[in-house]
């Protein structure tokens, strides 16, 4: 049986468009996701911004 | 047989096709994208109910005859009687029908128990994810836009995002929501009713068409003043303008999770590394 989404579903997913800095970012980064292969998602620690890069484990 | 035995048995006889279509609606009950229930009188449920109900009364003749038979089989193999074998529930319901013979209290409850588990089954049935996983591709609902963009966007480990903008009651500028899709309501026909956004942020955009120092502007929108609203927005199909779904996979909401924790817990190994970095 499917739904749509579970209030744990919400509270995971605006929690990290939280993180992020709002709902549209969640969406360029997910985008930039799909378009970049074997990529992830990280936070750079010096300038505190969000983007994606090559998976960590591939280096 | 008399008419009121007639129509009892033929309730009986359609018993698990009606559960079948019970378990469905109640599974709309539930379900986010709601549409109207299936009505027994429409010809497709009752084409449906008559068809799972003549399905699972020939499962059920062809589990009972075989356990009937085990049960003789076995009665004479132990040697010793533990009493008759009541007759085949089955066989009693049609001889029943037929008038052709007089039924025992004992066979009259087998087959009732035959019914019960026979819906059950159904009930079973209706609600397995392995019907979910047989009609994934299909919109068995009806519910449109909603099941190819949301529902099963959702199904396989996405999170639809809604950006809607509302009716501008002032001109240019006008108020936009953007926020997880918690609910979506549809008319009979599948039109929007309403949708509500969980942990929206709320906006004004602008359309701005033109600029005093930009004679070439291409005309767009521009938001202003984002702020999260929290909790639920229930939105009207009458306010709004349009809607955009966007579907987040879930991964990537993981792993911005993931990176937050590494931040929380090491943020001195962060520290660490600028200043030796410097």
């Amino acid at each position: 049986m499917s739904t749509i989404t579970t209030r744990r579903d919400q509270r995971d997913t605006a929690a990290a468009a939280r993180r992020v800095g709002g709902y549209q970012e969640l969406v360029r980064l997910a985008n930039e996701r799909r378009h970049s292969e074997g990529s992830t998602v990280t936070r750079d620690a010096t300038t505190g911004l969000w983007g994606v890069r090559p998976d960590r484990k591939a280096d | 047989m008399n008419f009121t035995l007639a129509l009892l048995a033929g309730l009986v006889l359609l018993l698990p096709g009606i559960t079948a279509l019970v378990s469905w609606n109640f599974q709309n009950v539930h379900h986010g994208a709601k549409r109207p229930e299936l009505q027994l009188t429409s010809v497709t449920a009752l084409f449906v109910a008559l068809g799972i109900a003549l399905v699972m009364h020939i499962l059920g003749y062809g589990l009972v005859s075989l356990g009937w038979a085990a049960a003789a089989q076995l009665g004479d193999s132990l040697g010793h009687s533990l009493g008759p074998l009541i007759q085949n529930p089955y066989d009693m319901a049609v001889g029943l029908a037929l008038g052709a013979s007089k039924p025992s209290t004992t066979s009259i409850f087998a087959f009732a128990m035959s019914v019960l588990f026979e819906c059950l089954l159904a009930w079973q049935l209706v609600t397995s994810q392995g019907l979910d996983i047989v009609f994934d591709e299909f919109d068995v609902r009806s519910q449109g836009w909603v099941f190819q963009h949301v529902v099963r966007p959702l199904r396989h480990g996405y999170k639809p995002i809604a950006y809607i903008l509302t009716n501008t009651p002032h001109g240019e500028y006008g108020i936009g929501y953007q926020g997880v899709v918690a609910d979506i309501r549809q008319g009979d026909n599948g039109e929007l009713k309403s949708i509500s956004l969980a942990d929206p942020e709320r906006f004004v955009y602008q359309v701005v068409h033109t600029k005093a120092d930009e004679p070439d502007l291409i005309p767009h929108i521009e938001t202003h003043d984002r702020d999260w609203v929290g909790g639920v927005v229930v939105l009207e199909s009458a306010v709004i303008l349009n809607i955009v779904i966007q579907n987040i996979p879930e991964i990537v909401i993981d792993e911005v999770e993931h990176e937050a924790n590494e931040d929380e817990e090491s943020p001195a190994s962060a520290t660490g590394g600028q200043d030796d970095g410097a």
